[in-house]
């Protein structure tokens, strides 16, 4: 081996320790979230950890978290066409029942991207949302199939 | 990515889930580690530089020969034909109408996969140089003489052309066809028109500087799809298909001007694409409201066109800054070189990066138009519900890969680009500076560069874009 390899393998070593020792840090972290939002049958809506991406134009916030470790069935509220709070952020496990309660000041029709499924919301109920199986994994888009508006952003994880 | 409302299944039908955090550290320590065992273990001669090109043997007569190349031509203006007519005649619904897929998945994704696979296949297909050709040929038949010879191409020019042609498709993919629900931008007719007024421009350039000429430098795709094909092991010359080592064929492709700037801007591209969605999607948002006085009002494209393209602007910035900054670092002493010669010399070496770009963003996208391209499309691609293959009433399975296979694919993709890019490099610092010692030191610094490259490429893809 030349000399000149000496320093590059020197280098090699501690880089190759520092990023194992990160890999542990960060394994652990990101462990502790996944039991805190992986809930058995029911889903519910997670703040993800990081600031998440608005779609569309104009100001729009955060929709307010629900308690992590209440499982509840997300809820999501339609005014004039749009979210209340924001695109609502759903995150349900592959495989696992999707569910979210809608209600609307005026009738709608709501469609869920890619798993086609189409809901006829009136004012006054609670209309439900049910995929039973959520079995394509990505991120979806619910939208109005009146005005477009995005409702609801769906991320369907591995389990 | 091109978000379309839903009809006969979608163009983006879903998006991918963001690489978890571990995922992405796994991916940059294997991409740091990798390199590192890299440069231990390199050669200290270059391999690289000769010229190995040699006749593939057997039958490669049946596979390249003049009736295969008429065909593969003949194919090409056939599909122009399409994609044009479809766009003019057919649904406007960008997810069901054949051109909108073919252009932006199968033609612009696909064929640059294939080409680094078998090579430049585009060539023969190109339907500019195709119909360039037939009117050179007919235009024999009829004069008895070959047409008057055409400009010279001037050597400055370079690849300059190609760049125009590339800024103008992107900018028309991500800036004019900003996805803007419901208003949907990038229609089939607006593909078709912009098919027409990119084959006109092409023929000008054909006719004044000769079709083979125009083709290897100014004809935007086929500039390109040859720029991919530089890696592969295949390559065909005078009319013979040859082999040659991988990746032999690359070196040397960024000594043309304008060719750093192509392929910088390749990578802007799809950086942009996966920024906008992720980390620029606030400050987006945010120059929108600025340029629209505030008013809040969703439906102003003209807003929203100028916003996209001041960040495409911004980002194609961003990465050049990036490139030339390594390159600088790398330093021209113990070479001979300036400074922007160095940077040409080494540009050949991101063709996988660009490459691998592309695969990470588009795979999944191309998984599944594929499926469409092959079932609805093909069958009714003015989507009026005609069926000539029969296999009209196809749809899209979204379940044929995983979020586990589409990270795998992504982050192993990055991960190739990075080791090959790095080897090239390595390869090419050896032919460059006079000293083993200078060319070591170069090596920290181009490392420094890919690894800036791979890891923007991974984060774009992960959580840490959202």
């Amino acid at each position: 081996m030349e000399n000149r390899k000496i320093p590059a393998l020197i280098a090699l070593a501690g880089i190759a320790i520092a990023v194992i020792v990160f890999l542990f840090v960060a394994n652990d972290d990101t462990a502790d979230q996944e039991t805190e939002t992986t809930t058995p049958a029911e889903t519910q809506a997670t703040v993800p950890e990081d600031e998440p991406a608005n779609t569309g134009g104009g100001d729009k916030e955060k929709q307010k978290p629900e308690k992590p470790d209440e499982p509840a069935v997300p809820k999501l509220e339609i005014r004039n066409g749009a979210p209340v709070g924001g695109p609502l952020e759903v995150e349900v496990i592959e495989g696992d029942e999707l569910r979210i309660d809608v209600t609307t000041d005026a009738p709608d029709e709501l469609h869920l991207h890619s798993y086609d499924v189409y809901l006829d919301i009136q004012p006054g109920k609670t209309n439900e949302l049910v995929v039973e199986k959520a079995d394509i994994g990505g991120v979806f888009e619910l939208e109005s199939h009146t005005t477009g508006a995005l409702l609801a952003e769906i991320s369907v994880v591995p389990g | 990515m091109i978000m379309v409302p839903l009809g006969h299944g979608a163009l983006a039908p879903k998006d991918d889930l963001p690489i978890p955090e571990t995922w992405f550290a796994w991916g940059a320590a294997i991409v740091l580690i990798l390199s590192f065992i890299g440069l231990s273990v390199a050669w200290v001669k270059p391999r690289l530089e000769e010229d190995r090109w040699r006749e593939f043997g057997g039958f490669s007569r049946l596979i390249v020969n003049p009736v295969t190349e008429t065909l593969a031509g003949a194919l090409g203006v056939f599909l122009l034909g399409v994609v044009v007519w479809s766009g003019l005649y057919g649904t406007s619904n960008s997810a069901a109408n054949f051109n909108v897929t073919f252009v932006f998945v199968t033609f612009w994704v696909c064929v640059p996969i294939v080409s680094i696979l078998f090579g430049d296949v585009f060539r023969a297909l190109n339907p500019w140089r195709a119909i360039g050709r037939a009117v050179g040929g007919i235009f024999g038949l009829v004069a008895g003489r070959s047409a008057p010879a055409p400009l010279a191409y001037p050597e400055r020019l370079g690849r300059w052309p190609a760049f125009v042609g590339l800024a103008a498709f992107l900018w028309l993919e991500l800036a004019y066809g900003v996805p803007f629900e419901p208003v949907v931008i990038i229609d089939p007719r607006t593909v078709a028109i912009a098919t027409l007024i990119y084959t006109a421009l092409t023929f000008v350039g054909m006719a004044l500087f000769g079709v083979e000429q125009w083709c290897r430098r100014g004809e935007t795709f086929g500039v390109i799809f040859n720029m991919f094909s530089r890696i592969a092991p295949l390559q065909v010359r005078d009319g013979v298909l040859g082999r040659r080592p991988w990746f032999s064929g690359a070196v040397g492709w960024g000594l043309v001007p304008g060719s750093v700037a192509l392929i910088l801007l390749l990578i802007a591209g799809t950086t942009y694409d996966g920024a906008a969605e992720g980390v620029l999607a606030e400050p987006i948002d945010w120059l929108y409201d600025l340029i629209n006085g505030g008013s809040g009002a969703e439906g102003d494209v003209l807003a929203r066109r100028v916003t996209a393209s001041i960040f495409m602007l911004a980002t194609f910035g961003f990465v050049s800054a990036i490139y030339w900054g390594g390159i600088k670092g790398m330093g021209t002493e113990g070479s001979s070189m300036t400074t922007r010669e160095l940077g040409r010399t080494f540009a050949f070496c991101f063709i996988p990066i660009a490459l691998a770009y592309s695969l990470a963003h588009y795979f999944s996208l191309v998984v599944f138009q594929e499926q469409a391209q092959f079932t609805y499309l093909l069958s009714d691609p003015l989507g009026e519900g005609s069926d000539f293959f029969g296999t009209a009433s196809g749809t899209v399975d979204l379940r044929v890969v995983s979020s586990e296979f589409v990270w795998y694919v992504q982050v192993a993709s990055l991960i190739a680009g990075h080791v090959a890019a790095l080897a090239m490099g390595h390869d090419k610092a050896l032919a460059v500076y006079k000293n083993l010692r200078r060319a070591t030191q170069s090596q920290y610094w181009m490392l420094a560069l890919m690894v800036s490259f791979t890891v923007l490429g991974l984060a774009l893809l992960s959580a840490a874009n959202q």
